[in-house]
């Protein structure tokens, strides 16, 4: 502790004073962070006001965060309402795709819905979970890609598109078995939900490049 | 079996690797490195592409997902494409595997069907298809065609040994057994040339498609044919 030395002339000079426990004031700043499902930061301010005294003051800041609700906010319950919520709106927007099936902009107004795709795709990325429903979305999103949009212009496609967001919209849990029969209703309504596919290059027989001494 | 071999458990094998690294990037060098064979390098660049066009990659593990859902999705396409199947006359054991996969354990699903996969057989029935080391077998009544050096220089020598064989040997044959155990009254469509000699010598019906280059290297010889000399 510094204290102001008259010996020198208002220099400073280094002491060492022990109070007896008893005469100090303390004061305790307790400040709790909550994290909200998105874990943004946030800051927080705490005042106190401390009375003068002739006992120094011993203030003790104490931070913590709590992760608690946000991982509650992160449930399998959670993050399932969440999925159906944002499945809807998606439903809704593929419904009103139909007013601009005929536009040459069209991939103006199936943007939205790839988007909103996508980012339902990462918010539940870490959804141990969902993972049924990611690759149902996954297989929604490749329809829409590299020339797959101009199908939407057939309504059976956007019916049937429209018909996968509504079993994700409502569905409490999402099973393998409903992203085998999504693939096999997106084929039938001639969309693409492989991705992208095998490039033309030019073959050699396997057993050409494997061929090698045969051993014993 | 070819189909899964060559490409649905590379992808997979791609999924497994990224999983490996911290950033998908990286992971996507490491694999162009890594391929030996020029055809499969020029395919991941392709996938590559894919997945980059997809979005941002927030995390390896959303980048192996998307992996392993394109070699699920790959497969699937390819028995929808093909519904109908040949008899297995051969008895491979691993060719007509499906895998079982729940996405909510997708890695460790198809891990379990990589496995289950890449494991050889060894009591396979391809033994008693061919008939390695029997005089009246099929792989001594395999005419031992100058076309065909190399590949019927493998099931010769298989033969001559008498080799039990599994998987491994059995992939270096592959194609030789592709034909062997195609009916009669089926056509082989293909787009490997090599099959165009098998089936020429064992007289076996086949239509090539042509890749895309080998169309623009006939298209340049129709237009720029080479004079005669």
């Amino acid at each position: 502790m510094a204290v102001p030395s008259r010996a020198t002339n208002w220099g400073w000079e280094e002491y060492t004073i022990a109070f007896p426990a008893h005469t100090l004031n303390r004061v305790e700043v307790e400040v709790f962070h909550e994290l909200g499902s998105d874990f943004d930061p946030r800051p927080i301010m705490e005042q106190r006001l401390i009375p003068s005294s002739k006992f120094p003051t011993l203030v003790t800041f104490k931070s913590e965060v709590l992760r608690g609700a946000a991982q509650r906010l992160r449930s399998p319950e959670y993050t399932a309402t969440v999925r159906r919520r944002k499945a809807r709106a998606l439903v809704e927007e593929m419904k009103a795709l139909e007013q601009y099936c005929e536009r040459e902009d069209l991939t103006v107004w199936t943007f939205p819905i790839l988007n909103q795709i996508k980012e339902l795709l990462a918010f539940l990325a870490d959804a141990d979970e969902e993972g049924n429903t990611r690759e149902i979305l996954r297989q929604v999103r490749n329809t829409l890609m590299n020339g797959g949009w101009n199908r939407y212009r057939d309504a059976k496609a956007r019916i049937t598109v429209a018909a996968i967001l509504e079993r994700l919209a409502n569905a409490e849990e999402v099973h393998a078995e409903d992203v085998d029969s999504v693939f096999d209703d997106l084929c039938r309504a001639k969309l693409n939900p492989v991705g992208s596919f095998l490039s033309g290059t030019e073959n050699e027989s396997p057993d050409v490049e494997k061929e090698a001494e045969v051993p014993d | 079996m070819e189909f899964i071999r060559c490409w649905f458990c590379e992808l997979a094998r791609i999924a497994f690797t990224i999983e490996h690294l911290d950033d998908v990037q990286d992971a996507l060098v490491y694999l162009e490195q890594d391929f030996s064979q020029r055809r499969n390098k020029a395919d991941i660049a392709a996938i590559g592409s894919f997945v980059k066009e997809i979005g941002p990659l927030r995390n390896c593990r959303a980048a192996s997902e998307e992996f392993a859902g394109l070699a699920l999705r790959w497969l699937k396409k390819f028995d929808f494409l093909f519904p109908s199947r040949i008899t297995n006359l051969c008895g491979c054991q691993i060719g007509g595997k499906t895998p079982r996969i729940d996405y909510n354990r997708l890695l460790k699903d198809l891990h379990e069907f990589y496995a289950s996969f890449s494991t050889p057989v060894t009591d396979c029935e391809v033994n008693a298809f061919l008939g390695l080391g029997d005089a009246k077998g099929r792989a001594a009544r395999t005419p031992d065609d100058p076309a065909i050096p190399k590949l019927a220089k493998s099931l010769s020598e298989y033969h001559q040994k008498k080799k039990w064989i599994t998987c491994t040997e059995c992939s270096r044959i592959g194609d030789t057994i592709i034909a062997l155990e195609q009916p009669a009254s089926w056509s082989l469509v293909h787009t490997d040339h090599s099959f165009n000699d098998l089936c020429r010598v064992l007289k076996k019906d086949h239509v090539q498609i042509l890749s895309v280059g080998a169309i623009h290297s006939e298209l340049r010889g129709i237009l720029k044919p080479k004079p005669e000399l």
